[in-house]
């Protein structure tokens, strides 16, 4: 019983030092070279061995404000905030952290460097106290005083060395602007072309519209209730625009009698023009004189209206049609307005 | 509020009273060759009691056809040469001392005529312009410190001659716009021409005698004023005058740099009657949008302005009042 107990002890008393190990920080502290020329930068290098996962942090480093640097022994040192900081595993749970500080002296003589405390945890560790030398730069009295030299060129330059602040800073707004200039010339471009920037829907065939505008007109029974006048201009502009939507004829500036001559102009539309005669000249009577027609007028007229459109209605080709039938079809033809020249060719699109 | 009027009666008042114009039509070709338009223009003139200015080249019958129209109207003619040393005195009279009377006796001027001719209108300085152009515009005329109403009717024909310019007195733009129409007239054609020759070497004119008198004349000037116009006619005529003061509005973005100013309200009263007596000498009593687009030219041509652009590319007023027609809407 008592050899195992001894044992057991002599064990555990083996590993108490490994365990104690485990638990220390280490710090060790140096400098790249203890002798340096006022002005230039050496390097400070700390050496941290700590347990992974505890935080640990330099006090003095912890705030270099808005100069970038902390100065020691009565601002005479200067270590710059440019740190360079890199961890490597070491096992056992352990890692270890190398600080790079640039340290910088701008005053010559002997320096002896204080301790560096790290925290790590509830634990801090300090470092041990170091020599820095720095000799001044050898100057003679009788040198010449060399003037301000140019700022010195990046010694790898790329195109955007070449290029100004403000291109390098605002190119994004150049590119924008560049983009809004193509999308509005793009728009001009198309809306010169095309009339209109969206793209346009295709117009319902003039025919369509003008009989469905008939109906609608018939609809409203206008000089069943005594408004002749408002029937007769209706009736007129329906049939003024079927001419533009039709012939491409602009009726809609023409008077009645410039509109039949433009008819006239045409001897297959000879039978059509006659209704369109009998439409305008009760209707200048109508509008302009203040006729009261016969219902009986109305009537002709409103039929002579839905005539003249289905007479002039656009043929549809059969197709594979070619053009030797075309060429080979009478002026006339059964329906006045298959061999009206006006008529064979519609003016927008969705007819033919 | 005016009292309604029966176009049927007007129709058949019209064709009543209209047999004369055959006859002053057939009066005028007698003595003139061709210029129909001319014809129409002294006749629109006189029913819508307005006045002419003329602008043609020398020797195109302007003289001849205000002297043959006096004659068969039987009504008292004038004629008064502008030149640059005319006293405003020489055109609407003066005050004379009468040595035998001892007192000023009036001494009225060529005005006192019921068709004046003013040739070459534009060669007298403004103010012998200006003492025409109020006679034309107030129908009396003031001498000394009597007032006295012009004859009636009362027609002023004044001729511009376009190609000589020099030590002219352009009329202004507010005294031209006094005048109902301005008729530009042009050659004769070809087979006019030859005719013309015939006639002159022929010898003694055919005589002419009136056809109509002065009172007729009046009659029918009263029958002209009851001539119908709709109001769909009053919109077309202010459109019209609008687009030539705002032609952006009517699609006429290109007249925008070509016209300097539009036609003033004047011209809106000018082109109403004109069509009126256009109407009227068509046998109609009332008046249809062909009626204003038959006087639209010879109303409007001297009441746009023109910028120095539009004269630069030699673009003429009548350009631009066809552009307007071929864009305002008809009713």
């Amino acid at each position: 019983m008592k050899l195992r107990s001894f044992i057991i002890a002599l064990c555990m008393s083996a590993m108490l030092p490994a365990t104690m190990h485990a638990g220390r920080t280490m710090l060790s502290a140096r400098l790249d070279t203890a002798t340096m020329m006022m002005g230039s930068v050496n390097t400070l290098r700390l050496e941290v061995v700590q347990d992974e996962g505890v935080k640990g942090e330099f006090p003095l480093l912890r705030n270099f404000g808005e100069r970038g640097y902390v100065t020691l022994l009565n601002d005479t040192i200067e270590l710059r905030s440019d740190i360079k900081v890199d961890t490597t595993k070491v096992g056992s749970g352990r890692i270890q952290i190398d600080y790079k500080v640039p340290v910088q002296v701008f005053d010559s003589g002997y320096y002896r460097l204080p301790e560096f405390v790290y925290v790590a945890g509830r634990d801090s560790v300090r470092s041990s106290r170091l020599l820095l030398i720095v000799r001044p730069v050898n100057v003679k009295a009788d040198d010449p005083i060399s003037p301000l030299s140019d700022p010195a060129e990046p010694e790898n330059p790329s195109i955007f060395d070449s290029l100004p602040d403000w291109l390098v800073y605002y190119w994004w707004v150049i590119l924008l602007a560049l983009l809004l200039c193509s999308g509005g010339w793009w728009a001009w471009r198309r809306y010169r072309k095309e009339g209109t920037i969206l793209p346009s829907r295709p117009e319902p065939p003039a025919y369509d519209v003008a009989l469905g505008r008939l109906q609608r007109l018939k609809a409203r029974k206008l000089w069943e209730s005594g408004q002749e006048k408002e029937f007769y201009t209706i009736l007129t502009d329906i049939l003024r625009d079927y001419l533009d939507g039709r012939f491409g004829i602009k009726a809609m500036e023409m008077t009645s009698s410039q509109i039949m001559d433009t008819l006239a102009a045409d001897r297959t539309l000879r039978d059509p023009r006659q209704m369109m005669r009998q439409i305008l000249d009760m209707a200048d009577f109508v509008k302009f004189a203040m006729v009261r027609p016969l219902p009986e007028d109305n009537v002709k007229a409103f039929d002579n209206a839905v005539a003249f459109v289905e007479a002039t209605r656009p043929v549809e080709k059969p197709v594979g049609e070619d053009e030797g039938n075309e060429e080979g079809a009478p002026d006339g033809g059964s329906d006045a307005a298959s061999g009206a020249g006006l008529n064979t060719e519609t003016k927008k699109g969705g007819e033919s | 509020m005016s009292e309604p009027v029966n176009i049927r009666e007007l129709n058949d008042l019209i064709a009543s009273r209209s047999n004369f114009l055959s006859m002053i039509r057939t009066g005028m070709q007698r003595r003139i060759v061709g210029q129909k338009h001319l014809i129409d223009s002294l006749l629109i003139a006189l029913l819508a009691n307005g006045h002419v200015l003329l602008e043609g080249v020398p020797g195109l019958a302007k003289t001849l056809a205000i002297k043959t129209l006096a004659t068969l109207v039987d009504a008292k003619y004038n004629r008064i040469q502008f030149t640059p040393d005319l006293l405003p005195a020489d055109v609407i009279g003066t005050l004379i001392y009468s040595i035998k009377r001892e007192t000023f006796e009036v001494k009225k001027g060529p005005v006192f005529a019921n068709f004046v001719l003013a040739d070459e209108i534009n060669r007298a300085p403004a103010k012998v312009q200006s003492a025409l152009l109020e006679a034309m515009q107030e129908r009396q005329v003031t001498i000394g410190e009597e007032t006295f109403r012009l004859d009636r009717p009362f027609l002023v024909m004044a001729t511009q001659n376009p190609i000589e310019q020099e030590g002219t007195y352009p009329l202004p733009e507010a005294q031209t716009d006094r005048f109902l129409l301005k008729v530009v007239i042009g050659y004769p054609t070809r087979e006019e021409e030859k005719e013309i020759i015939r006639q002159n070497i022929a010898g003694a004119a055919d005589e002419i005698s009136a056809v109509v008198s002065k009172s007729e004349i009046l009659e029918v000037q009263k029958i002209v004023e009851k001539i119908y116009i709709d109001e769909k006619i009053e919109n077309y005529i202010v459109d019209i005058v609008f687009a030539t003061r705002e032609p952006q509005k009517y699609g006429l973005n290109d007249l925008e740099d070509l016209i300097d100013y539009g036609a003033s309200p004047r011209a809106s009263i000018s082109l109403a009657k004109a069509s009126r007596a256009y109407a009227f000498l068509q046998g109609r009593g009332y008046v249809i949008p062909e009626d204003v687009r038959a006087v639209c030219h010879d109303v409007m041509r001297h009441r746009i302005g023109l910028t120095y652009e539009a004269e630069a590319n030699n673009i003429a007023a009548d350009e631009v009042i066809t552009d307007i027609l071929d864009k305002v809407k008809v009713p």
